[in-house]
């Protein structure tokens, strides 16, 4: 069950002076792809700081 | 060492600590009269030796009358004759070259849990008479006015609101018990303005009305925490380290004090008064245990949240704690500038060596606390841990050492207990096999990890399959262990540890609607749309939880009124659970018996013996475990040196299986 974003609630931070969850992640899991963030589910370790600190609740356990 | 920032000195105050991972205050029910014990001394020793820049002693207790007991077997710092124990716990400390401090507090309201209230001298103190204590809650579920509630039914201890001159007492409470720190050799101390105290009681509008100076305005409020600051500053000099620790949030919503609130109203004063650090928990004993030591039901790291805000306010370094289980994220946090330093306290009972790894580069070998509350269980807060046997009984438990004569051990079964049982062996010397029915290793931890809301054990049952392929057990996957299969290894000993299966002792358990919790969590086993889980505990509140997630319409049934908690304590307390239950929508019906199980759905009882039914797709059925012991009755009389360990003795909870696993490992 590793972290997964939500599109269309995912806005990539933009306007903020990083991504929150990319910035937090512990096991470097997250990427951004053209706008979105986006978890590699083999690096994800479950720990949900990205749940906690993404500022639109975009992240959720699959 | 590495170069990361985690591992670059930081000074508090005017003492320096070597790198920034220290160990937490935590209470520990492991004294006799307010003093140590030999075993206290040596689980402190096991924390100072795990590489930590600093040990925080827990609270000890600044008040000698029965106003200042909580714990009755807690640590105290009320008088001149504790000195001699608290010098030979700084000692143990300072001897590791990690910095020695000591946590003391008032605890206010809290005295109440183990004193009569017949004699009002005897109440305990509160900032108000406002707010009794919740003592030793027994919490139920009642159906009142068409809706179910939990409520708890054991009635609350009154307090009293304490006088301007038991204030002044107050003060010099906490001056003396700084000044006896101190003497007895400690580099710092922790002063607790947080969770289980009176001056948090005074800070909070929650706990305090007062129409005094005490009371109303943030000012006023704030006054005593500052007086008590400024007066101990005075007393102990300038140079003395005092780090602060505050709830930055309560868990009350706008009752208590918020995060806002700490940022705006406590830190400032706090670091005027004259502080050198401040020191973040969160939460209050009676109301919110969970927010004081979050479950696994939280995020690692979930106060990281509050430390980074604090952080903005002010110029003095921010501890924090709350499931920094996490060495990559604990990296990662100081680095990001979200905390100054990182505490301990559950991490350290779970891999006493945790820091010393991180320190080393081994973030992987960390057996990290997966926050099931083991260690604040019924037995006591004396921190026995479920995944580590040997924390609090560095007394009692026999080392891991070489076996004086190897020999050829057969362990059957790949739960929590054979693993653990596998790899003490393994280390020691011995031939191991272990074998294992299923195709993947982790037993009954298998099925909670499969729950969402418990999927931390797996990190438990990876460590443990990291630590025997390290140690080069041998490993047989889809091996049914048999009599024959027994005779042709020829072993020299066998442990077995084959688990508990599914109880089905329900009329009508035997319907096709009935399915198994474990199947639906581990096989994903369909389920229609209607569901009703009959269970018992609270990990099948959980599965109940878990399936309304999944858009099931689940129904919760159980015979008795309240839950069966196991062992595992406050953090997962029913109100929390119950809260969760009613988020979801699931419809709980306690206090009601299962009549029959039918074709299409579940005959109930309530309480006054009137049935009725209730319709279902499913049946998830949950009721209790029974021991496997096929095997141990057919190897009885046959092998000569037969163990049996874990939930074939008996069902019981996992710190049982792997507590037996490290100590038949150890004598064998």
């Amino acid at each position: 069950m590793p972290a997964v974003v939500n599109k269309g609630i995912c806005n990539g931070c933009l306007g903020l002076e990083r991504q929150e969850c990319i910035f937090n992640c512990p096991y470097d899991a997250i990427v951004l792809v053209e706008g979105k963030a986006v978890v590699d589910k083999e690096k994800c370790d479950e720990c949900r700081i990205c749940i906690e600190v993404c500022p639109v609740k975009a992240i959720v356990l699959e | 060492m590495g170069t990361e920032k985690v591992f670059t000195p930081i000074d508090i105050g005017s003492m320096t600590l070597k790198h920034r991972v220290v160990m937490a205050p935590t209470i520990h029910e492991m004294c006799y009269g307010g003093h140590p014990t030999e075993a206290y001394l040596a689980i402190t020793d096991t924390y100072a030796r795990s590489g930590v820049s600093m040990v925080c002693v827990g609270g000890a207790t600044i008040d000698p009358g029965p106003t200042g007991d909580v714990f009755p077997n807690a640590l105290s710092i009320a008088s001149d004759e504790c000195i001699f124990g608290l010098q030979r716990l700084a000692e143990v400390i300072k001897a590791q070259e990690a910095k020695a401090c000591q946590q003391l507090y008032h605890p206010g309201r809290s005295a109440a849990r183990y004193w009569a209230q017949s004699n009002p001298e005897m109440l305990p103190w509160g900032a108000s008479a406002k707010v009794p204590f919740m003592a030793a809650p027994k919490w139920e579920f009642t159906k009142k006015d068409g809706k179910w509630q939990v409520v708890n039914v054991m009635p609350p201890a009154p307090v009293r609101e304490i006088s301007a001159e038991e204030i002044e007492r107050l003060v010099q409470m906490h001056v003396l018990a700084v000044l006896r720190a101190k003497k007895a050799g400690f580099d710092a101390v922790n002063i607790h303005f947080a969770n289980v105290t009176l001056v948090m009681d005074f800070i909070s509008p929650y706990t305090n009305v007062r129409t005094d100076g005490y009371g109303g305005s943030w000012e006023n409020r704030m006054r005593l925490p500052c007086e008590i600051i400024q007066a101990t500053r005075a007393a102990v000099g300038k140079e003395y380290p005092l780090i602060v620790r505050i709830a930055a949030d309560q868990g009350l919503g706008e009752a208590g004090i918020q995060l806002q609130d700490t940022l705006l109203h406590v830190v400032p004063r706090l670091e005027e008064a004259g502080v050198d650090a401040i020191d973040l928990s969160a939460g209050v004993l009676d109301h919110t245990p969970n927010k004081i030591i979050p479950p696994m039901y939280d995020a690692r790291g979930c106060y990281l949240i509050h430390s980074e805000a604090v952080k903005k306010v002010t110029k003095l370094p921010v501890i924090v704690a709350g499931r920094l289980c996490d060495p990559r994220m604990i990296t990662k946090a100081v680095e990001n500038n979200r905390c100054d330093v990182a505490a301990l306290s559950r991490p350290l009972m779970a891999d006493p060596l945790m820091p010393k790894k991180m320190i080393t580069g081994r973030p992987d070998d960390v057996r990290m606390c997966v926050a099931c509350g083991y260690c604040m269980s019924e037995a006591g807060w004396t921190k026995y841990c479920a995944i580590n046997a040997e924390s609090a009984r560095e007394t009692s438990l026999p080392k891991i050492e070489t076996a004086g004569r190897p020999r050829k051990v057969l362990v059957v079964g790949g739960g929590p207990g054979g693993m653990e049982a596998a790899r003490v062996l393994r280390e020691r010397g011995h031939d191991v096999t272990l074998c294992e029915k299923e195709a993947q290793l982790g037993g009954a931890l298998r099925i909670a990890a499969a729950a969402p809301l418990s999927r931390e054990w797996r990190t438990f049952t990876r460590w443990h399959m990291r630590e025997i392929d390290r140690l080069g057990v041998n490993v047989r996957l889809e091996t049914e262990v048999t009599k024959e299969l027994v005779a042709s290894l020829a072993p020299d000993t066998v442990v077995v540890a084959t688990g508990s299966v599914p109880g089905r002792d329900v009329p009508g358990a035997d319907q096709p609607i009935v399915v198994m919790e474990e199947d639906v969590l581990l096989k994903g086993t369909a389920i229609g749309k209607k569901v009703v889980v009959i269970g018992g505990a609270f990990w099948d509140v959980e599965t109940a939880i878990n399936l309304a997630d999944r858009g099931k319409d689940v129904t919760f049934v159980r015979e008795a009124a309240s839950i069966s908690m196991d062992r595992l304590s406050p953090i997962r307390a029913l109100p929390i659970l119950f809260g969760m239950l009613q988020s979801k929508h699931v419809k709980p019906l306690f206090s009601t018996k299962i009549v029959m199980i039918e074709r299409n759905g579940v005959r109930i009882a309530d309480s006054a013996g009137n049935t009725s039914f209730l319709e279902a797709d499913a049946v998830v059925l949950s009721t209790g475990r029974v021991a496997n012991r096929k095997l141990i009755d057919e190897l009885r009389g046959v092998v000569a040196d037969l163990h049996e360990i874990g939930d074939c003795v008996k069902p019981r909870c996992v710190a049982d299986a792997v507590y037996g696993g490290r100590l038949v490992g150890a004598r064998i």
